[in-house]
């Protein structure tokens, strides 16, 4: 392992590690959701509204001018009008509140040259994320947290909206403004393409070059329907001549050789009014050539390539010309071999978009709903003549409906559904990992398969296990432990430090000098085209000086550290990307300098001493966060003894390219891949301690465990996960062993008498709520004991746990049919029947009752008012879950199954010093699935528990199984982990040692007691009056068309007839002899009618299935007639 | 591990420990106040468990995996 | 036959029994765990818990600690072979016994340990006083009342007076010297240590600790060593949760099992007379 260097890089294990404590110390879990938060409430949502800062009426002179707009504190209105500002988050959670913070904005209202005086008002709700800057919570020390009901060790980074926590899930786009350039696809006219997104604030237009078989180039985008000649664009956005045009795309004259088809194409249309007007008649039909000029010129400044800019100046169409030439460059570079395609699934493509930018977005659209309606009340206030008040038109509920709205349901502006979804609480790695979740908007339904692959790029970024099997594998991800998403910054400001300090030359500027000929075209060549977040901006006399010096002077701290470069070359193409936008993902890696560290011991020291922050070893440049661009220039070492002077970069900590879930498999490394992923999403099912709050907290559904350990085999990302402060799961011994062979198929043995002391015991919580709701006219809800007199009512025995109040007894024993809270509503046809005139409207029985097949004893109970003011109730009934048959485990390495039997110990084998396992696992399990990692783990635990030290199983830094093997020798123990047992039954030796160790494992919450379902007789539907199905509506199990056919097959006549028939929907119809149809029994004339016949009708009862009879009619409903023909059953052989 | 004695004011004591080893029933929680005081004083646990005469690793495991949750939770329950 | 006890102290008792048949010891074993009668908490009545633990916890736990059992097996009747208890719910006084505990904290937060269970009969109490229990917050309190009363192993284990019990075999180790070269290998692998070589021989002490997991007889690439067992030796172990004595223990499993014989025989007598 020595270094080919000679000079060895002095950096051990736990140095590196102190780098990433200190990192997490720092930044914790979900930093990225509150920067972008954050930057969002104090600038964002300022820079969102700039647009929209003067809201004009069509009434001359009368304008609103939006002068300042920033975030209060947290607050709740409650319906007698007070304003509730101490608030917490837990209230909020339990009253079914949203925790959010009134928008004030300061408003001026002006009339021509006369302005009013700035009024604040508040013009809506925002939602607060927990422990931003906005949330109280964020500054409070622990001792307070605990004594306003919140978990110290929460690490916030969702919103609590009407009561329940939402996270807003990051979502992954493609990067906007860059040029990306792609083969056609077969079979059409189009050889290749180049396509941009651009986008700037509100607006997202897609821009497609394409060259055509003949070689000519169209241009295509939404605005104009068809497309258009890549010269005539050029020509509309004043570039008139050939050579100007020729020049924008590329000085070579090879590139420029290829446009001559273009050129040719478009000799008709020679001058700019000529182009416009091309353009103008395929939006402004039949217009004059005026207007149609007019409107094409309007159309090019806002909708093409917005994000150069919207103001309809010269300079900016030049520049949007300018890029339009990059884009036919790059594509004709594509076509002569000069590059390859442009990846798509390449990291630096692809942007993300976060909790900041979603809200950003979405309160941009409410505001401009809140633009409109302001307009409207003042034009309408204005109308009649009144004195217009401000505080009196803003309507402050549009802005709060429609952001509550958006991140209740999760559709968000745009169509995008599933953006906010509420938080996985399971337990605490289930939620953390929720919360660092990105996904794809591409949809499931296609195949994506390249998509879906893992990148190199994601290396470090994005977890390459943790992602879901199935329809959605690959296009749900999470990120690494120590990715970090840029914040962005003001690339003006960057833009002006490179022309002015880094000697970039403008692009236009360059270009007017070649038509004056200061520079050849040869001269060109040599340059480098620097490009600023995909946007060129011009040219620099060397790529690699550039990006060498903007490295510099960004580890000098004199450019912000937010700031990527990368440079390409190759023989063609000498390119420099700068980016310094939104969304990127980086990751920060210790630079070397020929062949040396920046960090030194004493950083490290001070690091330890608290003396020096993470942060401050960026700003000194010893360490830097490199995007997925510029890591392609980066050569990174893994390891310090890998180090030669050609490495730029050394990596912190191999084992944070796993994401949370992964980061908690020990030996890792040792695993099948596809096991990892598995234990990856297994491990968000695990039960545990999901929060210390717990027992105040009113989840719908929550599960506790009750000895919860942590593992004795650990890995040292636990630590900072938290996951050794909030476990889910217990350490057991595992045998390895058939022994009944009630093990066989993945289930597992379990030691009763262990269950029996508490082994993976646990609780489960399911919260029922109700609402005391007033309706118009005067009726409402009224929680009580219902009288026996209500519609509906279940029979006292339902009733009979219920105190006074109407709301059961807590610690009270409910079962299935118990009422927990009883309530009685207004008869639904309540006005129908005052109208009727009927006096006596009976009350409806509205009760909650227990869940079928549930049970449980009621913990806690929380009386309360909604925001409405209305009665609030909710009752948390717990049940004692004692491990049984069928309940799911699994180890952490993606090892599940379901206990196939229970074994007292004194029939379990047990080892010569009297150990039994708690679980024995079938010796199948293992050598298809290759999960070495547990049996490693194996005698790991087992180490661990006699050295009375936990073992560190960290991936690619574990501690020696050699030596783990070594000491289970020196401690009395066999090294290989087996030990030889005798048979509980028999007292005898079994023949061959068997595997035993300590292994961690997990109680999943798939358990039977919620699934096991039985019916005889039961409910059934009302359509069709067959069974109902699921185990929720105590449904029946479905005989099904395979189980038909046995019958079938069987001549099973009459059990098919019982199955379908009797037991399901049979039902009697009357059928008319003489028509076919389906008559009635009339009971007041005690007769048998038919539809046609009347009683002349010859009428014939007889049984058919009630889906039958429903197809009849519904045919009849479409004006088909269904006859039926009647015949004998039996006839009478003729003689 | 190690127990920090810097952690938040809650305290580190830990779920409550099991009143007995799951797996064979040694009376575990009779020793664990002990076993806890003697580590936290910084003694090695190997040798505190081998004085307090808990040989099998099955026992070994339960206090040394252990986490006192009891003390974090108990600040939560509701009020009668 | 020849017994020879080879450790007894307060906790555990470890003999070499020769001379009889393996199934007879493992059923002594197996009684051991399952059929010696002992005291354990069984019904909790929750007065007042406002602890942090729900009450099924609760009293989950306090079932788990073991109550003194010495004396009881004479005092008290199992439930189920008392005939005023058969309708069990009553409960009379030889059969079960009365505890209760009591704890409320005030300014700090406090530990409830099994010794702070309050027993009405001296006989029956906690073995051990310093269980944490429950640990209460300021505030928070805790009433209840249980009732103890004798069981069995094979009903729950909280009734099994053993934690672990074992019977083992004797190993027989045999060397072939002429084989043996000496490679030392099994002296590396063994975990009991029990081979070294003496004047260039290898040789074996303490066979009684090996626990027969064959590394050496795997690892000898001379398929020198041969390991076995005696035949009719072996050794049972026993080691006592603390309720009772461990030869007790013993003793008791013994004589359960000989009560079970003699009502074998007893019945077999009636059938064959018969």
């Amino acid at each position: 392992m020595g270094s080919l260097s000679g000079e060895r890089i002095n950096l051990d294990t736990n140095a590196r590690w102190t780098l990433i404590e200190v990192f997490f110390r720092e930044k914790g879990l979900v930093r990225q959701h509150l920067d972008s938060y954050n930057r969002f409430i104090t600038h964002g949502i300022k820079e969102s509204i700039k647009d929209e800062s003067i809201i004009t009426t069509n009434i001359p002179g009368l304008r609103v001018e939006v002068r300042d707009i920033y975030v209060g504190e947290p607050m709740v209105r409650e319906v007698d009008g007070s304003e509730n500002r101490s608030i917490t988050p837990m209230e909020c959670r339990l009253r079914n509140l949203t925790y959010s913070a009134p928008i004030y904005a300061k408003l001026v209202l002006c009339e021509g040259n006369v302005c009013g005086e700035p009024e604040e008002v508040v013009i809506g709700e925002m939602p607060i994320m927990l422990k931003s800057v906005k949330d109280r919570t964020s500054k409070m020390p622990p001792d307070k947290l605990i004594r306003i009901g919140e978990d110290p060790k929460d690490p916030g980074g969702y919103f609590i909206i009407n009561g329940s926590e939402r996270v807003l899930v990051i979502q992954e786009d493609l990067a906007i403004n860059r040029i990306l350039v792609d083969k056609g696809r077969e079979g059409t006219n189009i050889t290749h393409t180049a396509k941009v997104i651009s986008a700037t604030v509100g607006y997202r237009i897609p821009i497609i070059l394409d060259r055509h078989k003949d070689g000519t180039l169209h241009l295509s985008f939404p605005p104009i329907p068809g497309k258009i000649p890549f010269v005539i664009m050029m020509r509309a956005l004043g570039l008139e001549t050939d050579e100007e045009i020729v020049l924008a795309v590329s000085p070579d004259p090879d590139i420029q050789s290829e446009l001559l088809p273009s050129l040719q194409q478009a000799q008709a249309i020679a001058t700019t009014e000529d182009a416009l007007d091309f353009i103008g008649s395929r939006v402004a039909i039949g217009q004059v050539r005026e207007s149609r000029i007019e409107r094409a010129k309007q159309l090019l400044d806002k909708y093409f390539l917005p994000h150069i800019g919207t103001e309809g100046t010269e300079e900016i169409r030049r520049k949007k010309a300018l890029f339009l030439g990059q884009m036919a460059c790059k594509l004709i570079e594509l076509v002569l071999g000069r590059r390859g395609v442009d990846d798509k699934d390449h990291y630096a493509n692809k942007r993300l978009k976060l909790a900041g930018d979603l809200l950003a977005m979405l309160f941009r659209s409410a505001f401009r709903g809140f633009v409109r309606d302001l307009r409207y009340q003042l034009e309408r206030s204005r109308s009649r003549g009144k004195r217009v008040k401000l505080s009196i038109l803003i309507r402050s509920d549009i802005i709060t409906e429609r952001i509550r709205h958006a991140m209740a349901t999760g559709n968000w502006v745009g169509g995008r559904t599933g953006v906010s979804q509420i938080l996985d609480r399971t337990n605490w790695i289930s939620m953390l990992s929720h919360l660092r979740r990105v996904v794809s908007p591409l949809s499931r339904g296609q195949p994506h398969f390249e998509a879906r692959d893992l990148h190199a790029t994601q290396w470090g970024r994005l977890c390459p296990f943790e992602t879901p099997e199935g329809p959605n594998c690959g296009l749900v991800k999470n990120l690494a432990l120590m990715a970090y998403i840029s914040v962005g910054m003001d690339e003006k400001i960057i833009e002006r430090l490179l022309i002015e300090k880094l000697g970039v030359m403008p692009a236009i500027k360059v270009l007017e000098m070649i038509r004056r000929h200061r520079i050849g075209a040869e001269e060109l060549f040599k340059y480098s085209k620097v490009f600023l977040n995909g946007t060129f901006i011009g040219y620099h006399r060397n790529g690699a000086e550039l990006a060498e010096k903007i490295r510099r002077l960004r580890r000098k701290g004199e450019i912000p550290h937010e700031v990527n470069v990368a440079h390409y070359k190759t023989e063609f193409i000498d390119e420099v990307y700068i980016n310094c936008d939104a969304g990127r993902i980086r990751r920060p890696l210790l630079v070397l300098e020929n062949g040396k560290l920046r960090l030194t011991q004493e950083h490290i020291e001070k690091l330890r001493h608290g003396e020096m922050s993470f942060n401050d070893l960026v700003r000194e440049g010893v360490i830097e966060y490199l995007d997925a661009e510029e890591e392609e220039n980066a050569y990174i070492a893994l390891n310090p003894e890998d180090v030669t002077p050609e490495h730029t970069h050394l990596e912190i900590w191999p084992p944070s390219i796993l994401g949370i879930a992964a980061a908690t498999i020990p030996f890792a490394e040792h695993n099948q891949s596809p096991r990892n992923a598995y234990q990856a999403a297994m491990v968000k099912q695990a039960l545990g301690l999901y929060a210390a709050n717990y027992q105040l907290r009113m989840d719908s559904r929550s599960h506790l465990l009750h000895y919860p350990q942590k593992p004795l085999v650990q890995t040292r990302m636990l630590d900072i996960i938290g996951y050794n402060e909030r476990p889910a799961g217990q350490n057991m011994i595992v045998a390895v062993m058939s022994f009944t062979g009630y093990n066989m198929e993945d289930a597992i043995i379990m030691n009763l008498s262990s269950v029996e002391r508490g082994l993976a015991r646990s609780t489960f919580f399911r919260t029922y709520t109700t609402e005391e709701r007033k309706y118009a006219g005067g009726l409402e809800d009224r929680i009580e004991i219902p009288s026996p007199q209500v519609w509906e009512y279940k029979g006292a025995k339902a009733y009979e746990l219920l105190d006074e109040d109407g709301i059961v007894k807590v610690e009270a024993e409910v079962k299935s049919g118990h009422v927990l809270i009883g309530k009685t509503s207004p008869s639904r046809f309540a006005e129908e029947y005052r109208e009727r005139g009927i006096g006596t409207m009976r009350r409806k029985d509205a009760s909650v009752t227990i869940r079928h097949g549930e049970r449980g004893i009621v913990d806690s109970i929380v009386i309360t008012t909604s925001q409405e003011g209305y009665k609030l109730v909710k009752v948390k009934v717990r049940d004692l879950r004692v491990p049984e048959l069928g309940d799911k485990f699994a180890s952490r390495h993606g090892q599940k199954g379901v206990i196939g039997m229970l074994i007292p110990q004194y029939d379990l084998p047990y080892t010569a010093e009297g150990i039994t396992p708690d679980l024995i696992i079938n010796p199948h399990a293992l050598p298809s699935r290759m999960t070495l990692g547990q049996l490693m783990e194996s005698i790991a635990g087992k180490v661990a528990a006699l050295r009375g030290k936990e073992v560190d199983g960290t991936p690619f830094f574990s501690e020696d199984i050699e030596d783990l093997k070594k000491s289970l020798l020196l401690m009395g123990y066999p090294l290989d982990g087996t030990e030889p047992m005798y048979d509980g039954r028999t007292g005898e030796l079994i023949g061959i040692p068997i595997f035993i160790g300590i292994v961690y494992y997990q109680k999943l919450h798939h358990m039977v007691a919620d699934k096991m379902h039985a019916r005889a007789r039961g409910p059934i539907q009302i359509l069709t009056r067959q069974p109902t199905e699921g185990r929720a509506r105590e449904g029946g199990l479905r005989f099904g068309e395979m189980e038909r056919d046995t019958l079938i097959g069987h001549g099973a006549v009459a059990l098919l007839r019982e199955r379908l028939l009797e037991s399901s929907d049979r039902t009697y119809i009357y059928v008319c002899e003489l028509c076919g149809h389906i008559g009635w029994f009339n009971r007041t004339k005690n007769t048998y009618e038919c539809p046609v016949h009347g009683d002349k009708g010859i009428m014939h009862k007889i049984e058919v299935s009630y889906a039958f009879k429903l197809l009849l009619q519904e045919l009849m409903s479409m004006l088909i007639r269904p006859k039926i023909i009647l015949g004998d059953r039996f006839e009478l052989a003729e003689r | 591990m190690q127990e920090d004695s810097d952690r938040s004011p809650i305290g580190d004591e830990s779920m409550i420990i099991p009143i007995r080893c799951f797996t064979c029933g040694y009376p575990i929680g009779a020793v664990w106040e002990e076993f806890v005081k003697r580590v936290r004083a910084g003694e090695d646990p190997a040798k505190v468990l081998d004085e307090l005469g808990i040989k099998r690793y099955c026992c070994r495991r339960i206090l040394i995996s252990h986490v006192e949750l009891v003390r974090e939770v108990m600040y939560f329950t509701k009020k009668s | 036959m020849r017994v020879k006890v080879l450790e007894k102290n307060e906790r555990s008792i470890e003999v070499l029994i020769e001379g009889i048949s393996l199934p007879i010891i493992n059923a002594i074993r197996r009684y051991a765990m399952t059929q010696v009668p002992t005291m354990a908490i069984d019904e909790v009545l929750v007065m007042v818990n406002t602890s942090p633990l729900f009450d099924e916890i609760l009293a989950h736990r306090l079932g788990l600690i073991p109550l003194k059992s010495d004396e009881a097996l004479e005092k008290y009747r199992s439930p189920e072979e008392c005939a005023e208890c058969t309708a069990y719910a009553r409960g009379c006084e030889n059969c079960f016994a009365y505890l209760r505990l009591e704890a409320a904290a005030e300014g700090e937060s406090v530990t409830v340990y099994s010794g702070d269970i309050v027993s009405d009969d001296p006989d029956i109490t906690p073995v051990y006083k310093n269980i944490p229990i429950v640990t209460l917050a300021p505030g928070q309190r805790l009433v209840v009342e249980m009732r103890a009363r004798l069981g069995r192993g094979i009903e729950h284990i909280k009734w099994s007076p053993v934690t672990v019990a074992t019977n083992r075999y004797v190993a027989k180790i045999n060397v072939d010297r002429s084989r043996c070269d000496l490679c030392k290998r099994c002296i590396e692998l063994c975990p009991r240590k029990i081979f070294y070589i003496e004047n260039n021989e290898l040789k074996v002490r303490n066979e009684m600790n090996c626990i027969l997991c064959k590394q050496c007889e795997r690892s000898c690439p001379k398929d020198a060593i041969m390991l076995s067992w005696y035949e009719d030796k072996y050794i049972l172990r026993l080691e006592s949760t603390g309720v009772l004595k461990p030869e007790r223990i013993l003793s008791e499993s013994i004589s359960m099992l000989i009560k079970k014989l003699d009502e074998l025989h007893e019945q077999m007598n009636k059938v064959t007379v018969k």
